[in-house]
């Protein structure tokens, strides 16, 4: 794998090459004194990760961003600096994956890159790879769109209003969660709930972000009207639903069931991308699925050589969103190739996924046989039943609640 | 009496004139008429009498007998006729015997004596009584018309013919002249009758178009007389017969020109009373007016004394009057309570007795001098002493003009600034802080970096040790066998495999950087953290020595974050510079103004970094009695308009949250007014700034307050 590091002080590189001396094997490093080095080495050979300072004489660390984000978009982008300014953040928002905060120990920085890289190779289509490193948002329905830069416009908004209509979101909890795990708020642990990655950012940051920086978008519904998004934001709900419910009912503790409702509002995430980047060889795939009964991970693998879930993992990867999110988004179909063998929010998205689809909730295929290797190898093998109850209670539940509205 | 019923009267006159007038024409003309008819009469006797005369004379003269004559006579006259056979007779003189009658030859030769007319008058002796009285005369008498048998009224005349003893007469029918008279009166009458009903019609027509008129007039006249105020309508100036008259005469009458030009007089009364009831209504509003006005006035003197009594009991201030005598005349609430002494126990008494503790030694001679001040005066320094704790006064002393009161005396005004005192000082302390603050993230930012590399050395450092010191207790070991005999190859072996594995070279390179370079970062770290101590000391409110040198390079420091991006600092200080008596926190605060705005400015020429880094020169010498600073940036320059503004507090050129407007203003008044220097700029557009200040090196005399 290769890295540039990028900072006009050539004591923090030498720092870092000194550090890092023992990646050797695994990485090959460069080291840049300024972004037009940088550049001029990136043109050179590719790159796979940019690090780099934000404060820069001559080229800054955004305006590089910009130019890497432009000329080699498949390289991830991070930042290490030591600016912890709010403009800096809403500067850097839009042109890099993950920001990463000086000083910064080697840990996490080495942890930071592997997570961001882990997935690198599950995708293999790197005209996608380009599309998704390109990505800023991800489009929400404009339903939902609407009902939050309503809230924020509002007299009175309230952040407990605001995190509910984006907890319900699959676009917008990724974006928050990008936001909130970034280094800029200063926090160093994972967080996997959107209500309180809301909290965190705070209600006057998330309004400058929404109104000014447009972290959120919308769907052109014109485009995507015949593969019925408000289906499928109401599969990933009630998945999410279900997958929480499920964590509940092997009695987790409350971050795993959040964990767990978040991995599954997002475990078909790459389904909104493919939608809303490629909308036209999607319809194609999906009507192979309606009219020739193709499973619909064929289906996506024959028309665009990739499938939603290495999309949505490879997306959540490079906007450093926990690790569970990504194994989930990864994995859903297909739980026994993941490396972990006991029960994770994996396991809890796959069963409530494999359920919804029986129900009201599906989207686009009804298949999706539960992986019982997984189960059994997780101990699991006898919660089939009970766990199907508790999904198709969910489901009823959020039945019943669509006709009472 | 109306004058309506005057002109009646004057109507009625003319009719009842009119009227005797033709009675007595009637009466003319019957007098008339009967003198005709006797003339007539005579006439017609004398005609008769001459054919007498004639017959007599033949007998005269002897042609003819009397008896002949007389004969011929008598037949002559029987064949007269006149007047529809109106007739003669003769009678004889002697006695009253008919000789003749035309009409009634049957009464010839008869006595007639015994004949009375109806009236029981003996006509033939009435005939020859007059005729024998007065030889001819006329008679009055009742006959019978001939063929009639009537007697009527029938005047004759008779004349006597003594030769013969005859009378002879004729007579008219009294009827027949009565009748012609009725038949003219009639007549006469009737045109009479006629012309008064015309005469009556017209004037009374005439006077009532005339009166009701009139009368309208007067009525109106006498309403308004009477003060009914409003006025009828207008007088109907043409009445039906009126305008006929009009058409008639062709003109108009005197009245209706009265009723046009009461009219006229009306409509123009009208308007004087409209003009004057408007005037008068005009007049009223005024008086209401002015009297409102006055009143309101009075209100808003009342409103305003009230109102300058309520201020001066709610204003902040306290208020002191102080009138010629030395006395108390006013004490407001404010004062009550500043000086926690009643207005009731203090008015009247002298100022020196008013019950406040004076701190100051000399207050008494300050107070004295408050007589001297011809307007105005201020006293900055007095404290009193309240509940054993000293207070500070702001005081306001303004001379009463002798114009405004007699006594002229003298308002004492002010605040208790204690409070104040103290917030300042809190306040130049945040000042400080905010300065800190908002260097705080370039400073975090210039701590973070070495930080950054401190640690990656020390993480590469640690994770060198563990194979060195692997490599140490190798060579121990090696040492030990090296002293029992030879070394054994597995050693070796092995220490060639740790060499390998540790890059043994790559260590003994960098190890040594890596130390000196986080040492270098420590040192980085803590040059700055001092710096900033340095920076951030509160100082002391007195002035103290200064080196200012070492004060600009600590300033540099902190602000680095600031500058390094866009330019490079050259400091040209003076080694020898002396020490200056400063306020350090101020003084710093005043070059990393301008130190931050000459990045500012230089940023604008060189953007975010994009082109070749600006130059901020910063240098100090000494200059006679002062300190010269100047600051030199190779930036954007101030624009010749805005150059007189720069020092305005709140004047700023940077986009909204990037300036406060206040750094020069500042600047400026520490320099000035804090450090009596001097600050001035020279600056040209596209070449640069530079910032002079002017420290003078003496403390000036007046101790600076913080």
């Amino acid at each position: 794998m290769r890295l540039i590091f990028v900072d006009d002080e050539p004591l923090v590189l030498q720092g870092l090459r000194r550090s890092l001396h023992t990646m050797r094997a695994e990485w090959s490093m460069e080291f840049a004194n300024s972004g037009a080095e940088a550049l001029r080495l990136m043109e050179k050979e590719p790159f796979d990760v940019v690090v780099t300072d934000m404060r820069m004489p001559e080229m800054d660390g955004s305006q590089l961003m910009e130019e890497v984000k432009a000329r080699h978009p498949r390289t991830i982008r991070l930042v290490l600096s030591g600016q912890s300014s709010q403009e800096a953040m809403l500067r850097l928002i839009a042109p890099s994956h993950q920001y990463l905060s000086k000083p910064c120990n080697l840990d996490e920085l080495k942890e930071r890159i592997t997570k961001a890289c882990v997935l690198r190779d599950l995708l293999e289509n790197s005209a996608i790879k380009a599309v998704v490193s390109g990505l800023a948002t991800i489009p929400s329905l404009p339903v939902i769109y609407e009902q939050v830069v309503k809230e924020l416009h509002s007299t009175d908004p309230s952040v407990t209003r605001i995190a509910t209509i984006i907890s319900h979101d699959a676009g917008m909890t990724a974006k928050i969660l990008q936001l909130a795990n970034s280094a800029l708020l200063g926090v160093r642990r994972h967080i996997s709930n959107p209500v309180q990655a809301v909290s965190l950012i705070g209600l006057d940051m998330i309004r400058a972000l929404v109104i000014s920086v447009h972290i959120f978008s919308q769907f052109n519904e014109e485009q995507v009207k015949d593969l019925d998004l408000p289906q499928l934001w109401k599969h990933s709900l009630a998945t999410a639903s279900a997958a929480r419910a499920i964590a509940e009912f092997e009695h987790c503790t409350k971050d795993m069931m959040d964990a767990c409702f978040t991995a599954g509002l997002l475990h078909d995430i790459g389904k909104l991308v493919l939608i809303g980047n490629l909308p036209e060889k999607y319809k194609t795939a999906v009507a192979r699925v309606m009219n020739e009964g193709v499973p619909l991970i064929d289906a996506e693998r024959e028309c665009l050589e990739c499938t939603h879930a290495e999309v949505g993992a490879y997306l959540m990867g490079i906007w450093g969103l926990p690790h569970a999110m990504v194994e989930a988004a990864a994995w859903h179909h297909l739980p026994s190739v993941a490396p972990s063998k006991h029960f994770s929010p994996v396991t809890a998205v796959h069963a409530a996924d494999s359920f919804i689809s029986a129900g009201p909730f599906s989207h686009l295929s009804r298949e999706h046989p539960l992986d019982h290797k997984h189960l059994e190898e997780a101990g699991l093998a006898d919660r089939e039943a009970a766990w199907r109850k508790v999904c198709m209670d969910i489901s009823d539940s959020l039945k019943d609640k669509e006709l009472g509205q | 009496m109306g004058l309506k019923r005057q002109f009646e009267i004057i109507v009625i006159t003319a009719a009842v004139g009119f009227l005797v007038l033709a009675g007595f024409d009637m009466k003319t003309e019957h007098t008339r008429m009967l003198d005709e008819k006797r003339q007539q009469a005579q006439t017609l006797t004398d005609l008769a009498y001459g054919l007498i005369v004639h017959q007599y004379q033949l007998e005269v003269s002897g042609a003819i007998s009397r008896a002949e004559a007389q004969e011929r006579a008598v037949t002559a006259i029987q064949a007269m006729r006149y007047q529809n056979g109106n007739y003669y007779w003769v009678i004889r003189l002697d006695q009253p015997t008919v000789v003749t009658n035309a009409a009634r030859p049957d009464l010839d030769g008869q006595d007639l004596s015994n004949y009375p007319d109806p009236r029981g008058k003996a006509v033939l002796a009435e005939f020859i009584k007059v005729a024998r009285q007065h030889g001819s005369g006329f008679v009055s008498y009742y006959w019978p018309q001939p063929g009639e048998q009537k007697p009527v009224p029938k005047l004759s005349f008779v004349k006597a013919f003594v030769p013969w003893g005859w009378i002879v007469g004729t007579g008219i029918y009294m009827d027949d002249l009565d009748i012609v008279w009725r038949d003219k009166a009639i007549s006469a009458g009737l045109v009479a009758a006629i012309s008064m009903t015309v005469l009556l019609i017209v004037s009374l027509s005439i006077s009532s178009s005339i009166f009701t008129r009139l009368h309208s007039v007067v009525e109106r006249m006498r309403s308004i007389s009477e003060g009914h105020g409003d006025f009828p309508g207008r007088i109907q100036s043409v009445v039906d017969t009126e305008s006929v008259f009009r058409h008639v005469l062709g003109g108009r009458d005197e009245v209706s020109m009265l009723v046009d030009g009461f009219n006229r007089m009306l409509g123009e009364i009208r308007k004087r009373d409209a003009r004057l009831q408007q005037h008068e209504r005009f007049l009223e509003q005024e008086v209401h007016k002015r009297t409102a006005d006055l009143q309101s006035v009075n209100l808003q003197l009342e409103k305003a004394h009230e109102e300058t009594e309520v201020f001066l009991e709610a204003m902040p201030s306290f208020l002191i009057g102080v009138d010629a005598n030395g006395r108390i005349a006013r004490w407001n609430r404010a004062a009550e309570n500043i000086f926690g002494v009643s207005k009731k126990s203090v008015l009247g008494r002298p100022f020196a007795d008013c019950g406040i503790k004076w701190l100051r030694a000399d207050m008494a001679d300050e107070i004295a001098r408050w007589w001297k001040v011809e307007t105005y005066h201020r006293c900055e320094d007095a404290s009193f002493e309240k509940n054993q704790k000293p207070r500070f006064l702001g005081l306001h002393i303004r001379r009463i003009p002798a114009a405004i009161k007699e006594s002229a005396g003298f308002v004492v005004t002010g605040a208790d600034i204690t409070d104040r005192k103290f917030l300042e000082q809190q306040v130049n302390q945040a000042n400080r802080l905010e300065a800190v603050g908002q260097l705080a993230a370039g400073i975090a930012h210039e701590i973070n970096t070495p930080t950054q590399y401190v640690a990656d050395n020390t993480t590469f450092v640690k994770s060198s040790c563990e194979p060195i010191m692997q490599l140490l207790v190798l060579c121990q070991n090696m040492r030990h066998e090296a002293a029992a005999g030879p070394i054994s190859p597995a050693l070796l072996c092995r220490f060639d495999e740790l060499v390998k594995a540790c890059d043994l070279p790559y260590l003994e390179k960098e190890l040594p950087n890596a130390i000196d370079q986080s040492l270098e970062g420590l040192r980085r770290i803590s040059w700055i953290v001092k710096a900033m101590k340095e920076f951030s000391h509160p100082g002391s409110n007195e002035k103290l020595p200064l080196d200012i040198n070492r004060a600009i390079e600590t300033t540099i420091t902190v602000a680095r974050n600031e500058w390094k991006y866009v330019a490079d600092v050259v400091t040209d200080l003076d080694p020898s510079l002396p020490s200056v008596p400063c306020l350090q926190g101020e003084f710093n605060q005043v070059i990393l103004n301008l130190l931050v705005n000459a990045a500012h400015a230089i940023a604008g020429v060189v953007g975010d970094g994009a082109k070749a880094k600006g130059k901020i020169t910063v240098a100090t010498r000494k200059v006679d009695d002062s300190v010269e600073i100047s600051i030199h940036d190779t930036g954007t320059g101030i624009p010749v308009e805005i150059q007189p503004r720069i020092f305005e507090p709140f004047f700023t050129t940077k986009p909204v949250g990037k300036g406060t407007g206040q750094g020069l203003s500042l600047a400026h008044s520490t320099v000035v007014k804090r450090h009596h220097g001097q600050i001035w700029f020279e600056s040209a557009v596209g070449e640069g700034t530079t910032f002079h200040i002017r420290l003078p090196l003496e403390a000036h005399a007046i101790a600076a307050t913080a």
